[in-house]
């Protein structure tokens, strides 16, 4: 019985792998990590997050390329709320008391025996929720602001 | 906006996927076209006409109301 690995043509199938390919080996490395240096640390998580992100762009604009304008009109819907009621869940979900236990229980699972201060684990990752909910409002603005200065321009 | 898309497709004897191939759009958006679901942008709503040999005032119907296919 012979197994064959199916040929992946597509080159963003490809750059899909990769970008999820990068976090989940810099998840499985933090054992790793750990007993390394903090500039090896940096130096890994960045490359990581740059992998990530230039990755996922470059899926994005090939995506964007096939989209007609149903698709775009689903996909502006889809951002306009999910990214609302996507915050809005993390906020409801930071205010639950099984959900402060399980971010306290990841923090006790990397903090090598020493118990982590309770109120500080939850400060951290709703601070964590804030600065990317700001970050993501900015965001927004910003690029409303490009978009709106981009259609107003007359064409030449 | 109401249109009379499924009825000239069926005089066409058009499936939803060969119109979609012929204006360059999905399958899923003459779908939505066509059950008043969506509204098509001006220069899809021009290609559908040019698909069919016809305007757009002959296709597109304002309102919410029922097509009459007589016209």
């Amino acid at each position: 019985m012979s197994f064959s690995i199916p040929k992946i043509r597509s080159p963003y199938m490809w750059v899909s792998i990769i970008v999820l390919v990068a976090p989940i080996s810099f998840l499985l490395a933090i054992p790793w990590l750990r007993q390394q240096p903090d500039a090896v640390v940096y130096l890994c998580a960045g490359i990581a997050a740059t992998i990530t992100v230039v990755g996922s762009m470059i899926v994005a604009i090939f995506k964007d390329r096939e989209l007609d304008e149903w698709h775009r009109t689903a996909v502006r819907f889809s951002n306009q709320w999910g990214w609302l009621t996507g915050a809005g869940l993390v906020a409801l979900l930071l205010a639950l008391p099984p959900v402060h236990d399980l971010l306290f229980n990841l923090s006790m699972a990397f903090s090598e025996g020493q118990e982590p201060d309770r109120t500080l684990v939850l400060m951290i990752f709703t601070f964590g929720f804030m600065v990317t909910v700001l970050a993501q409002s900015a965001c927004t603005m910003l690029l409303n602001a490009m978009w709106r200065s981009q259609m107003s321009r007359p064409r030449s | 906006m109401n249109n009379k898309i499924r009825v000239l497709r069926a005089e066409q004897r058009w499936s939803q996927a060969e119109l979609a191939a012929r204006v360059g759009v999905s399958r899923n958006s003459i779908n939505s076209i066509e059950n008043g679901r969506f509204d098509p942008s001006l220069p899809l709503a021009f290609d559908i006409a040019d698909a069919f040999g016809l305007t757009i005032e002959q296709i597109f119907i304002r309102g919410a109301g029922p097509v009459r296919t007589e016209d």
